[in-house]
């Protein structure tokens, strides 16, 4: 299997009404349940679907196509990855937000405050790559991006943080080890899964974001100080 | 929740017995004017898709009406059951919910008494209202009461004085509303109030007349603010049947929730713009001694605004200005208020109507400050004296102050020498009476192209088709526009420049050629009225003989503004969003949808109002869908 495949992006989203069971994402018939992922709560489901999202069309492929998609639930809120982001957002566009009236939002994810943050006060995690925009040079310039295995130790990078407003940026652990995740501002979420014990890490990289208050909750905001556990 | 394309008409009126109003929903404003009577009030809705909002509607049998708000509608909609209709509205009530279920409504109530959200129940029998329910009005004990009442007593000269009684009954009515309904426009209110009764002359009839007439005219524009801000924000809150509003295509519910949008405009302008205190940062440039040669095409370039270390003791408190919607002023602003057009609450969504255009008014707010430290006090021989001298001692100044205010006074000889069609050898000789009115002859010319300098800069990101698109749509809304047309020429042209002012001798062609193309783009895009016709054909037969050396004479004027009045702090502060996405699909960021009444937060309304200001065509579903947004969805939580 190439790296390609075990990429997966998708978003976090909130539902008001209640809690997110299994069956409610099984109203949407071209979801089907596949398994749950050893050692964790996560699972995985196929979607079929009769667009082809990764291009297969182009080989001659037929639809109907399958997808692999990767799901934690926790309480009002939910993670939902595939092979390409663009197939969440299909699959929340269509079907997903009709099954979940009144409506299913992207939890948005606080990534300008929390680059501002680890520049100020480090954490067992480090940042391996942002991208930013540049807001007082206007159309001059708009957005930089920098790459490194611990950018906040970059004094290039810490003094000139203050004119920069951060969108996405990917976390690994300080200690060390491969990128764990990239995260948006829009609650978009990737990462590679080498191996099944991949998401158990992002699981804790998400809890710290939760904890630390960089996960927006607009309606549900004593949601914040609810279980630990949850995301 | 999405916004349906239709909006019917809420129309209110007593019915035939007189004892009672009724209510009914027309499909069109045209039917409600065919059943006109001497009570009808009338307000537009605004249908949803997500929820039952019938276009058409007679409140046959049994119906519970609520009226609530200020309040986003995705926090209401899940409250609501499949019984319930649901529609929106631009009023400070701005959700209608109607049910025929008693329990549907009396959960809402509860749900606001709660959370002391305003609210208005209506039983209604067969479209006719029955005894409206409403909370107690809450009776606040603020202190402004005591200073208004101060305020009253005051010794002032007789115009002045009346200009006061008005005056203060009109701002404890205004306040008293507003406590009941937004504590920040209330706080808001209490700063204004605080500032006017700071600044009033204590000397009765002994006040000069100059000063006299200088006071009457700002509290008549307060009163003239004030009771437009109260009317249209008001109006429509409880009790309903009583608070007209005199907006005649609103008078049922008022525009207070596209009053609260523009409020949260301005609010966002005062706590960067106003906040980072440009006047006062650049008076501080006194201090500066050691500084590069301005004369020199591109001098040593710092940050000197965002260097300056104020100290916020010695800071007077950002006294807001009152924003409101005037059909009469439009998009102006004075030392108090600031308005923008009534057509903007139906119209904000196209070019030619956009919020954007208040933050022209806003820098003129920041220039005039400037400019008024600049300036030699007209009426000040000494003072004048001063400002001469800074000229006639042929070399630089000692401070970096002066230094700008010796290369300001002149580029003032270089404009009028331009008019005069002098060279520049030929300069009249100066004495104090032609400083003076060469001082004044220029001084509207000259705020204006640092205004429209300072625009380009830090509102429109230096974005050159952006802003000529911009401003060029918003001047089709001004009468005779065709007689301003060399003006707004030259200082679209100046404030360009700002962009290529570091290519030195090319920067007047290039900025020219950018201005040129977008106005040729909006012609070409049907954008072009008769007026960017003209302008085109301006640039292209007098650009070497009178605008070239027009603008070259303010090269200066736009080298101050890009070096001693453009901070990369202030920039940072003002055009700055920390609520952005990377998406490329999505709008710069920005996950907002069209015409969505979604509860995201977003930090910059600046940043929403430049990418979402963009159709061609009016639209009031759009224009509410925008105020919401405002009104609803800026964070203001660091």
């Amino acid at each position: 299997m190439s790296d390609e495949l075990n990429i997966f992006s998708g978003l976090l989203l909130e539902w008001p009404t209640r809690q997110i069971q299994r069956d409610d994402l099984l109203r949407d018939r071209q979801l089907r349940f596949d398994c749950e992922i050893a050692g964790s709560k996560w699972e995985r489901f196929v979607y079929t679907s009769e667009l082809a999202f990764k291009g297969e069309d182009l080989y001659g492929a037929k639809p109907p196509f399958r997808y692999p998609i990767v799901a934690r639930r926790s309480g009002h809120r939910i993670l939902l990855l595939s092979l390409a982001k663009r197939i969440i957002d299909h699959m929340v566009e269509g079907k997903l937000n009709q099954v979940f009236p009144p409506y299913f939002r992207r939890v948005s994810i606080a990534v300008d405050a929390l680059v501002k943050a680890m520049v100020s006060k480090p954490t067992v995690y480090s940042l391996t790559f942002v991208h930013a925009r540049v807001p007082a040079f206007g159309a001059s310039l708009r957005s930089v991006s920098f790459y490194g295995d611990d950018l906040t130790e970059a004094a290039l990078f810490r003094d000139n943080v203050a004119v920069m407003n951060f969108f996405t940026c990917g976390l690994r652990y300080a200690a060390g080890g491969p990128e764990l995740m990239r995260v948006g501002g829009d609650g978009s979420i990737s990462f590679y899964m080498g191996t099944p014990k991949v998401v158990q890490e992002v699981e804790s990289a998400l809890r710290f974001l939760r904890a630390e208050g960089y996960l927006s909750s607009d309606i549900f905001p004593a949601d914040r100080q609810s279980d630990p556990k949850t995301l | 929740m999405k916004l349906g394309t239709a909006h019917p008409f809420l129309v209110l009126r007593r019915d035939s017995s007189e004892k009672y109003h009724s209510v009914e929903i027309f499909p069109t404003r045209q039917t409600a004017l065919e059943n006109w009577t001497t009570s009808t009030r009338i307000s537009p809705l605004f249908s949803l898709i997500t929820i039952q909002s019938p276009t058409s509607f007679a409140f046959s049998g049994d119906w519970r009406l609520i009226f609530l708000g200020p309040i986003h509608p995705e926090e209401v909609l899940p409250l609501c059951d499949k019984e319930s209709r649901m529609w929106v509205t631009l009023g400070l009530f701005n959700l209608l919910v109607a049910s025929p279920l008693k329990r549907d409504i009396s959960k809402l109530v509860r749900w606001c008494e709660d959370r002391e959200l305003p609210y208005e129940l209506w039983p209604v029998r067969n479209g006719r209202i029955l005894t409206p329910k409403f909370p107690e009005p809450r009776q606040t004990k603020g202190s402004w009461r005591k200073i208004l009442s101060e305020l009253a007593k005051i010794n002032l000269p007789p115009e002045v004085h009346e200009a006061v009684q008005e005056y203060c009954p009109l701002m404890a009515s205004t306040i008293a509303r507003s406590e009941l309904l937004n504590n920040e426009i209330a706080s808001d209110l209490l700063k204004i109030n605080e500032n006017l009764f700071q600044s009033l002359p204590r000397t009765g009839t002994g006040t000069p007349s100059d000063v006299r007439y200088q006071t009457l005219g700002q509290i008549l524009t307060m009163n003239a603010g004030l009771s437009r801000f109260a009317a249209q924000t008001f109006a429509g809150t409880t009790r309903i049947t009583e608070t007209e509003c005199h907006y005649w295509s609103n008078s049922l519910l008022g525009i207070g929730t596209a009053a609260l949008g523009l409020w949260r405009l301005c609010r966002f302008l005062d706590k960067t713009l106003g906040e980072m205190r440009v006047p006062e940062r650049f008076a501080q440039l006194r201090l500066v001694t050691e500084f590069p040669d301005l004369t020199k095409e591109d001098p040593e370039k710092k940050d000197y605004l965002g260097e300056v270390k104020l100290s916020t003791k010695d800071l007077k408190p950002v006294v807001p200005l009152l924003a409101f919607f005037s059909a009469r002023d439009g998009y102006r602003s004075t030392e108090t208020t600031i308005s923008a057009p009534l057509a903007a609450v139906s119209s904000c969504n196209s070019l030619r109507w956009s919020l954007l255009t208040i933050t022209h008014e806003i820098t003129h707010v920041t220039i005039r400050g400037v400019l008024s430290d600049l300036y030699p006090d007209l009426n000040d021989e000494t003072d004048l004296q001063k400002a001469l001298d800074l000229i006639e001692a042929k070399r630089r100044a000692p401070t970096l102050f002066d230094e700008i205010r010796r290369i300001l006074f002149f580029t003032i000889i270089k404009m009028d020498d331009v008019v005069s069609e002098r060279s520049s050898g030929e300069s009249t000789e100066l004495d104090l009476a032609i400083f003076r009115r060469l001082l004044e002859r220029w001084r509207h010319d000259v705020d204006e192209t640092l205004v429209h300098t300072f625009d380009f800069l830090y509102f429109y990101g230096i974005d050159v088709e952006r802003y000529v698109r911009g401003i060029w749509m918003s001047w089709g809304t001004i009468p005779n526009v065709s007689n301003r047309i060399r003006d707004y020429v030259l200082r679209t042209i100046c404030a360009v420049m700002a962009k290529h002012i570091r290519k030195g001798p090319h920067s007047e062609e290039l900025a020219k050629k950018a201005v040129l193309q977008s106005l040729r783009g909006m012609d070409a895009a049907g954008g072009g009225d008769r007026y960017v016709k003209l302008a085109i054909k301006y640039i292209e037969e007098d650009w070497e003989r009178k605008i070239k050396p027009a603008v070259r004479a303010r090269r200066q004027l736009i080298k101050i503004v890009l070096n001693f009045l453009f901070s990369t702090k202030v920039a940072t502060a003002v055009r700055g969003e920390p609520e952005i996405s990377g998406d490329a699909s999505e709008k710069e960021g920005y996950t907002l949808r069209r015409g969505y009444l979604e509860l995201k937060q977003i930090r910059n309304p600046l940043r929403f109002l430049e990418l979402y200001t963009e159709a061609k065509q009016p639209s009031a579903a759009e224009s509410l869908w925008m105020y919401y947004v405002l009104a609803f969805c800026i964070s203001e939580d660091e």
